[in-house]
């Protein structure tokens, strides 16, 4: 034992460790770097009847701006996009107002859909480093 | 006859990829693709300089296909690129996400949801130029030509009705008429309103003749309604379409019916919710990781009316012209085809905690998560180390003494 233990293989090791600490430290930088600079492009994006109505990118807001979308049948949809990278329905003249129970969407993916009115408010953008705990959910 | 097979959503491509490298050790036992955590390696305790020696080369192999692993998700031909759709379809939404390594995926995304609007087009109760609004118009009287597409799903809709002695009703249009819900007609029915309806309805009675296309409703009045099955079919045709396009990864939602083709595009499985039956929509009590599945649930929380202080929702059961009360307020089926998830979320629920899970315990390939009203959860043995509940939660296995608490 003693001093003969330490060999080759443990100094591969050693080094091999430091690599990889160094390499999941720079990547952890980059990745929250990278995430502040995702947010800045992302964008609401609303949608009525299966078409683009418009899209909205989060640098352009200052506070909360709200938008009224007009659905089919003379029908409103009231969406507000927050500065700090959220989105929600205020107000929907649909009978269920599961779009407004939603409440307010800030990853990119997530949806705000008002089945009667035909209404879907989203949010695009890179999705950064952090990665979401699900893709979907069944119901 | 012309029974389609073609659906299938493998998307695994010949040569080796980096993700394939990463899923060799994660086989699954049952036909579905359902990650499988490894069991927990126990603590080695090094008694001799040789055990330690070994320990430290198991090290270095470790790191190194950690190092290994990260440099092929870096390096995997480039980022794949997303495309993403949203649209309504079939009385629901439909988002369709797919990534291609080969770049963006719009064309074949857009063709999917093309697919989808098809299928829409002929079999939705609500669209009258659709076949089945034409086979329901006719019932009584002559056969009716229908698409190949709708002849497939009726037949798939029958077999249904033979394998859950007839609880999953394809011909269950007059009662869910009568009951509107999910519509703003939705009302509680006279009890000699719903024995008229009940005696039209019978699967049974639905005539095809494969040969020449067409369907026919023996008595007249009679209905037959898609709305358990065809969300299923949309699903998968839309998946073999974007495989066609080259597409090896996508998650396909139709209104909470998800299939999933492939992992996700850095090699690991998806990641499915369940939703939790007693909160708001987007709210789930389990997950489950899946690669090629369908995981689609049905419940009493999806479409429903209040009256009288009781809570009607939308699942029929043909036997008594009710909403059926099984003691199932959820039942979840993962299939490796959307259409077969589909029919049997609506057979379990429509079946009952025991026999539901019965019938899948006797079909190869599928799993099933079953939610009583009293918040017991059933899942079937082949999602045991699969499935992941929240806390608060348990999941009792269907034929075994394990208990997996969250």
């Amino acid at each position: 034992m003693g001093l003969k233990t330490f060999r080759k293989a443990d100094l591969i090791l050693a080094l091999v460790i430091v690599g990889a600490a160094a390499g999941i430290l720079a990547g952890r930088t980059l990745g929250r770097a990278w995430q502040g600079v995702a947010r800045a492009g992302r964008e609401v994006v609303i949608e009525v009847d299966n078409r683009h109505f418009r899209t909205v990118p989060f640098s352009q807001v200052k506070g909360v701006a709200t938008v009224d979308v007009h659905a089919p049948g003379g029908h409103t949809v009231v969406v507000e996009i927050a500065d700090d990278g959220r989105a929600r329905v205020r107000s929907s003249d649909c009978p269920d107002k599961v779009c407004v129970k939603t409440g307010w969407i800030e990853h990119p993916g997530e949806i705000i859909v008002c089945l009667p009115n035909r209404v879907v408010v989203k949010i695009q953008g890179s999705a950064g480093a952090s990665k979401p705990a699900l893709d979907g959910i069944a119901y | 006859m012309n029974v389609k097979t073609s659906t299938k959503i493998n998307t695994r491509l010949d040569a080796p990829t980096c993700a394939d490298a990463r899923n060799a050790g994660g086989a699954a036992r049952t036909g579905l693709n359902v990650e499988r955590r490894p069991p927990v390696p126990s603590v080695a305790r090094p008694a001799t300089v040789l055990r330690a020696v070994r320990g430290i080369i198991a090290l270095i192999v470790l790191l190194a296909a950690a190092v290994a692993v990260g440099g092929c998700q870096g390096f995997d031909g480039g980022k794949p690129s997303a495309s993403a759709r949203t649209g309504f379809a079939l009385g629901t939404l439909v988002q369709v996400r797919a990534y291609a390594s080969g770049g963006p995926a719009d064309e074949a995304v857009e063709e999917a949801m093309a697919r989808i609007r098809e299928v829409e087009a002929l079999m939705s109760v609500n669209v009258p130029s659709s076949d089945v609004a034409a086979v329901n118009r006719e019932s009584g009287r002559l056969p009716t030509k229908v698409a190949e597409d709708t002849l497939y799903v009726v037949k798939k809709a029958i077999e249904y009705g033979d394998l859950s002695g007839g609880k999953f009703d394809v011909a269950i249009g007059p009662l869910v008429e009568l009951w509107g819900i999910g519509t703003d007609h939705a009302r509680v029915p006279a009890p000699s309103e719903i024995e008229a309806a009940k005696s039209l309805v019978d699967y049974r009675s639905v005539e095809l003749d494969e040969s020449a296309s067409t369907v026919r409703l023996k008595k007249p009045g009679m209905a037959i309604d898609l709305g358990a099955i065809a969300k299923g079919f949309a699903a998968d045709e839309a998946a073999e379409t974007l495989v066609k396009r080259g597409v090896r990864s996508a998650f396909i939602d139709l209104g909470g019916n998800i299939l999933v083709v492939g992992s996700k595009p850095d090699g690991s499985p998806w990641r499915v919710g369940i939703q939790d039956p007693w909160k708001e929509r987007g709210a789930t009590f389990a997950v489950v990781p899946v690669r090629d599945t369908a995981v689609v649930s049905s419940g009493t929380y999806e479409r429903f009316f209040e009256k009288y202080g009781r809570r009607y929702h939308h699942i029929i059961d043909p036997d008594t012209g009710y909403p059926a009360e099984t003691g199932i307020v959820s039942a979840t089926v993962l299939a490796r085809r959307a259409v077969d998830a589909d029919a049997l979320s609506t057979t379990v629920f429509l079946l009952g905690p025991s026999e539901g899970m019965k019938l899948i315990a006797g079909l190869p390939g599928l799993e099933a998560v079953i939610v009583t009203e009293d918040r017991q959860v059933i899942a079937s043995p082949g999602l045991r180390g699969v499935i992941e509940v929240n806390k608060g939660w348990a999941v009792k296995f269907y034929g075994l003494e394990n208990v997996q608490e969250g």
